[in-house]
């Protein structure tokens, strides 16, 4: 018999309680690892988004959201242009809409100059792609068209206003998948921004961060009340990004808390049932340092087992909101490993810290004492 | 054997008390007090009392499952004040025997025999092969794989018995062991006894209310209010012990 079979037995001999602390702690390393994951790929799609398209910084309106300021001059980006290390720069608007015919809420509408660098890295699965000539009509990202269940040369209301689907597109990422993308000039009618854009994509012909910043610098001196953001921190600063972030480890926090309350809570009542055995271990010779072994391995044991089953359940679920159309749009289904390890190291953390004191506690008391207890 | 007398360093002494005793509460409760005595290499010694007579109190301290408030305890005439960890000295020095058995409800016989042979440096395998040995030499050899719900009280205790022998201890220390036992088997369990001290050369120190277990001894120790009475090779209890014999005799009955 080996020692890790000890620990086992004594977690088998009160299965519902040590299944009830690993669904415990499951949920909440399910709850860090989706919430976490998930909020991290939003924010690695968005910079994927900009990176895989050579943007090296977003030139906006100062001190607002895209959405929100009144944005910026259209011919502001011949400026740009003119500008020697600049390689390219092209100015979009954005806008957010509902669907709520079709339960569909926060679906982002770009408005992109046909023809332009925007639509480099997009393939036309389905019809044409927005030429010049077209005013009412739309691109609809793949994920978006199955949701409404759109084809090419159906109509969609939007702006009180039908559109004609010119196209279905498919691109590497997810936001764009479950966008519509419509010509700059027409989203510039219905947001009533004629010869605004929301903001310009810039890319340097020298992409080191010294020739970056330099650039960010120039344009920046152009005119009075803009930004041009590197990429990066542009991406780290977007407000429903800092949202999702902040409020997936908040509501993971909270759910390690009460699994860590659980974990101790359990571990509590173990040791306590078991005090006399634990007098007898002591008493055979058993070491404080082997009691303490024992009771921190059983804590160990239920929450490498929840962190499994959290795990699991936590890339199943972000699965099936990929396909669940109100979410399809924002969450690609996947999750970096580095989260499923994060949720590990909190599992065994809340273990250790859940165990430590009833460990502790057990192995202090002489066998004599603890022989004694009822 | 006298209050206040020491007892002389004896070469073959295993187990000494010099004095020792043992209070409670910020010393408003004495269990034990200035008690002397001296347990020979290959002695089976009874140590009997009443209940509240500091017996279970002594063989506590003698187990260096506590320590005494005044006092010294010497193994093989080294003071137990000298050992760092007590733990150790327990695991290789002494097994245990308790009236209640305290097996471990989760382990089968075999594995609950393997617990203290933990602190050895055995391998898994020979851990296995001792216990089972071990489970032969009482007579439990069949039930091995059982787990102790599945045992008689008779049975749990012999494999009790077979654990407090795993790592060949020098001393045994029984704490009522025929406690909770039917007569015949606690009959038993003092027929292994016989065996271990007169084939093994076991050392055994036996805490007991009932007769029928000090009258197997050869070396009967009274206790009564925390003093030793009477500590020889006679079976009948001290002049002044007629109200502790009938005291005795309404708990066996019980």
């Amino acid at each position: 018999m080996r020692f890790f079979s000890i620990l086992f037995k004594n977690l088998f001999r009160r299965k519902t309680r040590s299944l009830l602390t690993i669904v415990g702690l499951a949920v909440a390393v399910e709850a860090t690892v989706a919430l976490v994951g998930v909020a991290s790929r939003f924010e690695q799609s968005y910079y994927e988004l900009y990176d895989r398209t050579g943007v090296d910084l977003v030139v906006q309106e100062s001190g607002g959201s895209q959405m929100l300021n009144r944005g910026i001059k259209e011919d502001f980006g011949q400026k740009i242009l003119e500008l020697p290390t600049v390689k390219k720069a092209v100015g979009g608007l954005v806008d957010v809409i509902a669907f709520e015919d079709y339960d569909l809420f926060m679906v982002v509408v770009n408005g992109w100059p046909p023809g332009s660098q925007l639509f480099d890295h997009m393939k036309i699965v389905a019809g044409e792609p927005l030429k010049p000539e077209h005013q009412n009509h739309v691109l609809l990202g793949k994920v978006l068209a199955a949701n409404l269940g759109k084809r090419v040369g159906d109509t969609v209301d939007m702006y009180a206003e039908p559109m004609k689907v010119v196209g279905i597109c498919e691109s590497f990422n997810v936001y764009e998948n479950g966008a519509v993308i419509i010509p700059l000039a027409t989203l510039q009618r219905l947001m009533d921004r004629p010869t605004r854009v929301s903001a310009f994509l810039v890319e340097s012909k020298d992409r080191t961060p010294d020739g970056v910043q330099k650039l960010k610098q120039q344009i920046e001196s152009l005119a009075t009340g803009i930004t041009a953001e590197p990429m990066k921190s542009f991406v780290g600063s977007v407000s429903h990004i800092k949202v999702s972030r902040a409020m997936a480890w908040m509501t993971s926090g909270i759910a390690f808390v009460i699994g860590a309350v659980g974990m101790l809570n359990t571990m509590a009542m173990a040791v306590h049932e078991r005090i006399k055995e634990i007098g007898t271990l002591r008493a055979m010779g058993w070491k404080k340092a082997r009691v303490v072994k024992m009771i921190l391995g059983e804590s160990l044991l239920l929450s490498l087992a929840g962190a499994v089953l959290g795990s699991g359940a936590a890339v199943l679920i972000t699965r099936y909101f990929a396909t669940f159309p109100a979410t399809a749009g924002f969450v690609d289904g996947y999750i970096a490993p580095e989260f499923i390890g994060l949720g590990f190291l909190l599992a065994v953390v809340v273990g250790v810290a859940g165990a430590a004191y009833p460990a502790w506690w057990g192995a202090s008391l002489s066998p004599v004492e603890a022989l004694r207890k009822k | 054997m006298n209050k206040n007398q020491t007892v002389a360093s004896n070469p073959n002494s295993l187990l000494r008390a010099e004095r020792i005793s043992r209070t409670y509460s910020d010393g408003s409760v004495t269990a034990l007090d200035d008690v002397s005595l001296d347990i020979l290499r290959g002695q089976y010694v009874a140590i009997m009392g009443p209940s509240g007579s500091g017996k279970s109190t002594l063989l506590n301290l003698l187990g260096a499952l506590d320590r005494p408030t005044a006092g010294e305890i010497y193994f093989e005439n080294q003071p137990l004040s000298s050992w760092k960890n007590l733990d150790g000295f327990r695991s290789h020095k002494l097994g245990f025997v308790f009236q209640s058995f305290y097996l471990l409800p989760t382990l089968t016989a075999v594995e609950n025999v393997q617990i203290p042979m933990f602190e050895t440096s055995l391998p898994s395998s020979e851990r296995v092969k001792r216990a089972k040995d071990l489970l032969e030499a009482v007579g439990m050899s069949h039930r091995a794989n059982h787990m102790p719900l599945k045992l008689s009280v008779g049975e749990r205790q012999r494999v009790a018995i077979a654990r407090a022998l795993a790592n060949n201890p020098a001393l045994l220390l029984a704490d009522e062991p025929t406690g909770n036992l039917d007569s015949r088997s606690g009959a038993a369990v003092l027929d292994l006894f016989d065996e271990l001290h007169q084939n093994r050369g076991v050392t055994i120190v036996v805490i007991t209310h009932g007769q029928e277990v000090a009258d197997r001894a050869e070396r009967v120790i009274w206790i009564r209010d925390g003093h030793v009475l009477q500590d020889g090779e006679s079976h009948d209890p001290p002049a002044d012990f007629d109200s502790f014999r009938v005291h005795a005799k309404r708990e066996t009955r019980a």
